[in-house]
C-alpha cells in the first residue's frame, strides 16, 4: 500500500509517518503544496492524506487535481479549522473522508483501512483475523464459518479493533470512534466497558479465542494470542 | 427628556421671569399715567365748579346736591386761596360700598358767604389695575409659550432630520459586516462634524474588528497544531513496547487533558464566532424536525442511561435562523438534558404555540440559576463538562433576540424558549 502524506507541520508529518509505517504502509511525504502537486502528478498512490491549510496553497486544489486524473486514489482531508464549509466542499469535490486536527492516529488508521477496503475492486473487501471473518458491506460476522449476531456498535468496535491490531486503544479513542464528539461525559467509559465485554462474550461463546487484552485504567489492545 | 423639551423648558422659565418683571414695571407705569390723567381731570372739574359757583348768587341751593362728587360746606372763616389735595374714603350709596376718593378742598367767597368747596373723584382701584395687568400678562405669556413651543417643535423636526437619519444608520450598524458608515452632508456644521467623526470611528471599528476576528481564528488554529503534536506523540508513545500499566495510565491522562484543551479551544472559537455574528446565512428551520434529528442521533446515549423521552408536538414551529446554529443550539440543550439527568430519569420535549420547552429530571441545582448561562459555570462537579454549553446556547439565542427561562421544581429542570 502506497500512501502520500501532505502536511506542512514537520512534527505532525513525522509521527504520522512513523505510525503509518509501523502499520506496514509505504509512505511518501510532502511538506508543501508545490511538492504535493508534483508527487500527485508523477506517481500513483492508494491513499493521499492532505492537510488543506498549507502555507503555499489550498489543499482542496490538490484534491481537485487528483480527481481530475480520474484516479481511484482514496483521499482524506485534514484541517485544523472545524468549519463546516471546508468539510462540505472537501467531500463535494471527491474527498473520501474528513478529519479535524487534532485527531487520533488510530482513528486515521481505521479510516484509511475503511477507504482502502471500499476502493479495492479486485481483491479482498472482507476482513479476516484468524477464525474471525467480517463482511463490512453486509455487516455480517462469522466465527469458524458460523454467523454471530452483533449489534451495530459491537460490529464497529470489532472492525476498529482489527484495524488497529496490536495497538493500545484508550477508552478515549474508542469513545471518539464510536460516538464522535457527542459523548464526553465521565460515565461514557462505563458504556465502553459494557460494549467491549458483550463483544468479548459473544466471540468466546461462538468459539473464538479471546484476543482482547484489558489494560487497567487505560483501555484495550486487540492482539494475537502469543503476544498477549 | 428630549432636548427640545429641555430647551423649551429653559426658554419658558426665562420668559416667565421677564414677563413677571415686565408686569411689575407695567403696573407702576400704568399707575403713573393714570394718576397724572386723574389729577388733570380733577383740576378741570374744580375749575368748572368754580366758574359755575362764581356766577351764582348763593351756593345754598347747590348744597342739597352735595354728594360724593362735590361737597359744599358753609364756613365762618375763609381759608382763602389755599387748595389742599387729599385722599379720603367715602361711602358710595350707588355701589353700596366704601370707595377711595381724591378731593381738592378750597375756600370760596360767593357774595359775601364763605364756603369750603370739596371737589372729588373716585380713584381707580389699585386692585383693578393689578387685575388688568395680570390678565394681560397671562394672556401674552400663554400665547408666547404656545407659539414658541410650536415653532421650536416644527423647527427641530426639520433641523434635526440629518441627526435622526444618522442615528438610524448607527443603530443598524454591524461591525462584523465590515462596513463603514457614510452620511449625506447636511448644511448644518455641527451635524457634519458629527457625521465625519462617526465615519472615522466606524471605519476604525470595522478594521479592528477584522483584526480581532483574524487574531481569534489564527490563535485557535495555532493552538490546535501544537495540541495535535502533543496528542500524536502521546499516541505513538503509548504504543511503545515494555510500558508498565502505570506509565500507560500517565500517558493516557496527559492525552485526555490535551483533548480537553482542544475541545475547549473549539468551543471558545465557536462562542466568539457566534458573539461576533459571523453566521449570516438564514434559513427556515423546522424546529420539531431539528429536535427529532438530534434526539435520534443521541438515542443510544439516552438508552444507555435508561432515560425515557416524552414528546409533545402540538404544531410545527418554523423559525428563521442559521442552520448550523440551530443544530448547535438543540444539540447542546438535549445533551445538557441527558448529561444532568438521573439514571432511569426522563426528558420531556414540548413544542407548543411558538414555545419550545425541554425538561429533565435531575438533582437540585448546586448554583444560583442566574449564573447557569455564564462561561465556565458548571452545574455539577463533573469535571468532564467544559462549562460552555449553556453559554453557547445563550449566545445563539442572543443573536436572534430570544430568551431562555430556567426553572427548577420537584426534581425537574426546565428550559423554556419563546420563538
Amino acid at each position: 500500500m502506497k500512501m502520500l502524506v501532505i502536511e506542512d507541520e514537520e512534527e505532525l508529518l513525522r509521527f504520522t509517518l512513523t505510525y503509518l509505517r509501523s502499520e506496514g504502509y509505504v509512505c511518501e511525504e510532502a511538506a508543501t503544496f508545490q511538492e504535493g502537486m508534483e508527487k500527485i502528478n508523477l506517481y500513483d498512490y492508494d491513499c493521499v492524506i492532505a492537510d488543506i491549510g498549507l502555507p503555499d496553497g489550498n489543499g482542496l486544489h490538490l484534491v481537485r487535481q487528483l480527481k481530475s486524473k480520474l484516479s481511484d486514489t482514496g483521499v482524506i482531508i485534514i484541517s485544523a479549522r472545524n468549519s463546516l464549509e471546508d468539510k462540505i466542499e472537501g467531500l463535494d469535490i471527491g474527498a473520501d473522508d474528513y478529519l479535524t486536527k487534532p485527531f487520533h492516529l488510530s482513528e486515521l488508521n481505521a479510516r484509511i483501512k475503511s477507504i482502502l477496503r471500499r476502493r479495492k475492486f479486485q481483491g479482498n473487501k472482507e476482513i479476516d483475523f484468524h477464525e474471525i471473518h467480517v463482511l463490512p458491506e453486509t455487516m455480517q460476522t462469522l466465527v469458524n464459518g458460523r454467523e454471530i449476531a452483533l449489534t451495530k456498535k459491537e460490529f464497529d468496535l470489532l472492525i476498529y479493533f482489527i484495524s488497529n491490531k496490536d495497538k493500545v486503544l484508550t477508552k478515549e479513542y474508542i469513545v471518539e470512534h464510536l460516538w464522535g464528539d457527542y459523548m464526553d461525559t465521565a460515565d461514557s467509559y462505563d458504556f465502553i466497558y459494557a460494549h467491549v465485554s458483550n463483544l468479548r462474550r459473544k466471540l468466546i461463546e461462538s468459539g473464538a479465542h479471546d484476543y482482547v487484552k484489558s489494560i487497567y485504567g487505560v483501555g484495550y489492545k486487540f492482539t494475537d494470542l502469543e503476544a498477549k | 427628556m428630549k432636548l427640545n423639551d429641555k430647551t423649551n423648558r429653559y426658554f419658558i422659565t426665562a420668559s416667565l421671569i421677564v414677563f413677571c418683571a415686565g408686569g411689575i414695571l407695567f403696573y407702576f407705569l400704568f399707575q403713573l399715567i393714570i394718576d397724572r390723567d386723574f389729577n388733570q381731570r380733577l383740576h378741570e372739574r374744580k375749575e368748572y365748579y368754580i366758574r359755575i359757583f362764581s356766577q351764582s348768587d348763593s351756593l345754598l341751593h347747590y348744597q342739597q346736591f352735595s354728594a360724593n362728587s362735590i361737597g359744599i360746606i358753609p364756613v365762618d372763616r375763609i381759608i382763602a386761596g389755599k387748595e389742599v389735595v387729599s385722599d379720603t374714603i367715602l361711602f358710595d350709596r350707588i355701589e353700596n360700598k366704601f370707595n377711595r376718593y381724591r378731593q381738592v378742598s378750597l375756600g370760596m367767597n360767593v357774595r359775601g358767604e364763605q364756603y369750603k368747596i370739596q371737589v372729588r373723584r373716585a380713584l381707580v382701584e389699585r386692585k383693578d389695575i393689578i387685575q388688568g395687568v395680570v390678565i394681560l400678562e397671562v394672556l401674552l405669556f400663554l400665547s408666547f409659550a404656545v407659539i414658541l413651543s410650536l415653532l421650536n417643535n416644527q423647527l427641530s423636526k426639520s433641523l434635526w432630520k440629518p441627526f435622526y437619519a444618522a442615528l438610524d444608520k448607527i443603530d443598524h450598524y454591524k461591525a462584523e459586516k465590515g462596513e463603514t458608515l457614510e452620511f449625506s452632508r447636511s448644511n448644518i456644521d455641527e451635524f457634519d462634524v458629527l457625521a465625519a467623526a462617526i465615519e472615522k470611528m466606524t471605519s476604525r471599528i470595522s478594521q479592528e474588528f477584522h483584526i480581532l476576528k483574524e487574531f481569534t481564528e489564527n490563535a485557535s488554529h495555532e493552538i490546535q497544531t501544537p495540541l495535535a503534536i502533543v496528542k500524536g506523540k502521546l499516541e505513538v508513545l503509548i504504543q511503545s513496547p515494555g510500558l508498565s500499566e502505570d506509565q500507560m495510565d500517565m500517558i493516557n491522562t496527559a492525552s485526555m487533558a490535551a483533548t480537553r484543551l482542544s475541545k475547549l479551544n473549539e468551543a471558545l472559537l465557536i462562542l466568539s464566532r457566534i458573539e461576533n455574528r459571523q453566521f449570516h446565512v438564514v434559513k427556515d428551520i423546522n424546529l420539531h424536525e431539528t429536535v427529532d434529528r438530534h434526539l435520534n442521533a443521541l438515542e443510544e446515549l439516552i438508552q444507555i442511561k435508561g432515560i425515557e423521552v416524552i414528546k409533545n408536538y402540538d404544531n410545527p414551529i418554523v423559525f428563521q435562523m442559521n442552520p448550523l446554529l440551530a443544530d448547535i443550539l438543540f444539540e447542546n440543550l438535549i445533551v445538557n438534558a441527558i448529561k444532568h439527568n438521573t439514571a432511569e430519569g426522563s426528558i420531556a420535549v414540548t413544542l407548543r404555540a411558538k414555545q419550545f420547552t425541554i425538561s429533565n429530571t435531575g438533582e437540585p441545582p448546586m448554583r444560583d440559576p442566574a449564573q447557569l448561562f455564564q462561561r465556565f459555570v458548571k452545574a455539577s462537579s463533573k469535571s468532564h463538562s467544559l462549562g460552555l454549553g449553556l453559554s453557547i446556547v445563550k449566545a445563539i439565542l442572543d443573536t436572534y433576540q430570544l430568551r431562555v427561562k430556567y426553572t427548577y421544581g420537584q426534581h425537574v429542570h426546565t428550559m423554556t424558549i419563546d420563538f
